[in-house]
């Protein structure tokens, strides 16, 4: 976890620093766990994903992008957007969709448990919910879309 | 009413009334004011083309009823919505013509006209467009706006067909749905259709096109510029559209028909056909608002293509798709394909034979010469021909080449050989520094299924004039974000001189072995590994440089190399040495190093023997393995004398 120390200001990087920790603490037949979590793969995916966040935080903001419930993001109102740009906010929601499948599926794999895969997904879906900003849309365990 | 005035009501009902587009139930007429002049009209019930409105009401403060003539030329509409009305219906020759102006220049008349062929001709002139939602509520989408111009006009011949033609402009229209996935701004456009039959039974043809404003279909945006023009018949067994063609601007046309059961929805057969597209516009119009963030995002194209598909009773029958000089160039320069021509033809029962080729392409800037084969296409594998691919002065040879469809995906194999290229000229292309000696090699059998690539058997490399052999290699997700590597290396007799003048580490003369374990790379940098890179056994010439001793000494932090420095051994260029070896074993971004033999104060990397004699000792045994690289690059970047701290 060096390596995120440097730019832990980023609620970005605190939200994925949280859950780890969280998950690691969460059991304690995990945390006994050689949990090598710090791999080349997850420090690209977080530099990508942070560099996307720029991107995505107006659409965020507008309402365009929402927090869904599964670890995801998801196009919540794509009225917000001009028609011209919409496919645009579809293909960035697909690239950061893919990072985080790709992040989830590293820490398993970098913990040596890739069948913690979901486990880790659900963590992540909760606390992205919980540190998502106010006046965001963010997903409830139904389904259904409120602003924060 | 005043009082005094001569007052008389009359009420009438008049039942149901029924024509070829309307009902009307529970009708009644109410009369009343001076001269019966001021009506009141009730509908039970209204019908219109399937859609019903229950309570209608018109109120008429001018109305006249002749013999011949019965006349609301000031209506009003009031209920189910309030709207200004003005009808006239003449007995003698049969003719009605009813017009509605809800306000502004909106104006919408019908007139209906003829005894034994009967003409309904509906005019709809500066009509919101929004009005289609009063006869279709459920529209998947709602209209916003938009001012339509139209006529449509209906012959109904007592004997014989019905004849419909109808002609509509659009302009300023707009649409969306609730999540904004479907919407369209700004549209200009125009649709014809003529049609003519009766019951189930008719013939029609249609002519649109859309010429300004832009649209959103998710996944797909598109500005204006689509003629379609279609014809076909229908009945009550099947829908039948035969020729429609979808022009676009700048692309192409595409021609398609289709005979569709109306029992059971099925496609009963159709076809698609593209004329020749250009690849250009295909792919910014189309594919690159989709593609943005992807390898494929930012492409240069040029080329042509076309492509048909043809289906049978739901099922896709046949498939071809033929490229014409199609070049693509990824603008970061990371891969290129140029000249690329194809004939692909596929059929769900049987063997096609088709080819493939190109004049040229780049992989990371590294040029690779022209290439063709043939194909044998089958309906769920792809056999490819062997070819070769030239690679600089060298030759790639692939063989059996094998695609395959799978539930999760296309999984394909193939065995390959490289014949040798010289080292300097491969690393030239890569800014890399000149290298003596050659590279070539064999891969066995490469297998790639369930976003996992595998190497079976022994991948060989020659390279300094020894074998480098990797085996158990396996990449998970190798195009993916976070692909992941592991292999087993192992290197025999790799000449040194060539390996350390490659990389200016200062001269060793001997041979080298290297074993290098439980390999494992995430995202292409190493994260596991036990290396061990010893002297190869065996009778040669073995002389250490003071350079590479002096980097050698770096390598492991300061203190040997100082020694050297400070010592009389400064005076000697090189130094005799009977065994050399170094290892590391990297767990969590540590190196667990060690040497040759164990020494009291740590670690043997050089045995001297000979004369001139050196040893040289390895003090730190855990090395943060981002510092090794940090002082590997600065040893190589400094070219002769480390920086010692």
């Amino acid at each position: 976890m060096r390596v995120f120390r440097a730019s832990i200001e980023s609620a970005f990087i605190a939200v994925i620093l949280s859950v780890m920790i969280g998950f690691v603490a969460s059991g304690s037949a995990r945390a006994q766990a050689n949990l090598d979590i710090d791999t080349p793969a997850i420090r690209s995916l977080t530099a990508s994903m942070q560099q996307r966040h720029a991107q995505l935080l107006p659409y965020y903001t507008s309402g365009a992008v929402g927090v869904s419930r599964d670890g995801l993001v998801a196009l919540h109102n794509a009225n917000a957007v001009p028609l011209a740009q919409r496919a645009q906010v579809n293909a960035i929601i697909a690239a950061e969709n893919q990072d985080r499948l790709a992040l989830y599926r590293e820490i398993a794999r970098a913990n040596g448990h890739p069948e913690w895969e979901a486990d880790i997904r659900a963590k992540f879906g909760e606390r992205w919910v919980a540190k998502a900003q106010s006046g965001w849309w963010v997903q409830d365990a139904r389904g259904a879309w409120r602003r924060k | 009413m005043s009082t005094g005035a001569v007052t008389r009501a009359i009420e009438v009902s008049i039942g149901d009334l029924a024509g070829p587009t309307f009902a009307a139930k529970a009708v009644r007429v109410a009369l009343d004011g001076a001269g019966l002049a001021h009506a009141r009209l009730q509908i039970g019930e209204l019908t219109v083309f399937d859609r019903r409105w229950r309570d209608v009401e018109i109120s008429c403060t001018a109305f006249r009823l002749e013999p011949s003539i019965i006349a609301c030329d000031e209506g009003r509409l009031e209920r189910p919505v309030a709207l200004p009305i003005a009808f006239r219906h003449d007995a003698s020759s049969g003719s009605t013509r009813i017009a509605v102006s809800p306000g502004g220049e909106e104006r919408w008349t019908v007139e209906a006209s003829g005894s034994d062929t009967r003409r309904v001709v509906v005019r709809a002139e500066a009509a919101a467009a929004a009005r289609v939602h009063l006869l279709f509520p459920d529209l998947p989408v709602r209209i916003g706006g938009g001012v339509v111009d139209g006529t449509l006009r209906v012959e109904i011949p007592d004997t014989g067909d019905m004849q419909v033609d109808g002609e509509m402009r659009v302009r300023a229209g707009a649409f969306a749905d609730a999540a904004g996935l479907h919407a369209g701004e700004g549209i200009v456009g125009r649709a014809a259709l003529h049609a003519q039959g009766r019951g189930e039974s008719w013939r029609w043809h249609s002519e649109e096109e859309w010429s300004q404003g832009e649209v959103f279909w998710s996944p797909v945006y598109s500005k204006a510029g689509f003629r379609l023009t279609a014809e076909g018949r229908f009945d009550a067994q099947t829908i039948e559209v035969a020729n429609a063609t979808l022009s676009m601007d700048d692309v192409g046309e595409i021609r398609a028909s289709a005979t569709i059961d109306r029992q059971s929805q099925e496609i009963v057969r159709a076809s698609v056909e593209t004329g020749e597209l250009a690849v250009t516009p295909l792919y910014t119009r189309f594919l690159q608002p989709a593609l943005a963030q992807t390898a494929l995002g930012e492409l240069r194209t040029e080329g042509r293509l076309r492509a048909s598909m043809r289906w049978q009773n739901g099922k896709l029958t046949q498939a071809a798709l033929d490229l014409e000089d199609v070049s693509a160039e990824d603008l970061r320069g990371r891969f290129a394909l140029f000249g690329v021509y194809a004939s692909l033809p596929w059929q769900a029962g049987g063997r096609t034979e088709g080819r493939i080729g190109m004049s040229g392409a780049e992989v990371q800037r590294l040029p690779l010469g022209a290439v063709g084969t043939f194909l044998d296409i089958r309906p769920e594998e792809v056999f490819i021909d062997d070819f070769a691919v030239p690679v600089l002065s060298g030759l790639l040879t692939l063989n059996d080449l094998h695609l395959r469809r799978e539930a999760d995906g296309i999984a394909w194999g193939v065995r390959a050989a490289l014949t040798p290229v010289p080292l300097a000229e491969m690393l030239a292309h890569f800014g890399l520094p000149a290298m003596q000696g050659t590279l070539s090699g064999e891969i066995p059998l490469v297998r790639y299924a369930q976003s996992t690539l595998a190497v079976d058997g022994a991948l060989t490399i020659r390279v300094f004039d020894g074998t480098v052999k990797v085996t158990d290699l396996v990449v998970d997700s190798p195009l993916g974000l976070a692909p992941r590597m592991s292999a087993d290396l192992e290197a025999h007799n790799l000449d040194l001189a060539l390996v350390t003048r490659a990389y200016s580490f200062g001269d060793i003369t001997g041979r080298l072995d290297a074993r290098i374990a439980d390999l494992v790379l995430s995202d292409w940098k190493p994260v596991r590994f036990d290396a061990r890179l010893a002297s190869s056994p065996g009778d040669y010439p073995r002389r250490i440089s003071q350079t590479a001793v002096e980097n050698i000494s770096a390598l492991g932090g300061a203190g040997a190399a100082v020694a050297v420095q400070r010592s009389v051994l400064r005076f000697f260029e090189s130094f005799g040495y009977s065994k050399l070896g170094i290892s590391c074993r990297l767990r969590e971004g540590v190196c667990r190093m060690g040497g040759i033999e164990d020494t009291p104060q740590g670690f043997m990397i050089v045995k001297g023997g000979g004369v001139p004699a050196i040893n040289v000792l390895g003090y730190n045994r855990d090395v943060g393995w981002d510092e090794l690289l940090t002082r590997l690059r600065r040893v190589i970047d400094s070219n002769v004398t480390p920086t010692i701290q």
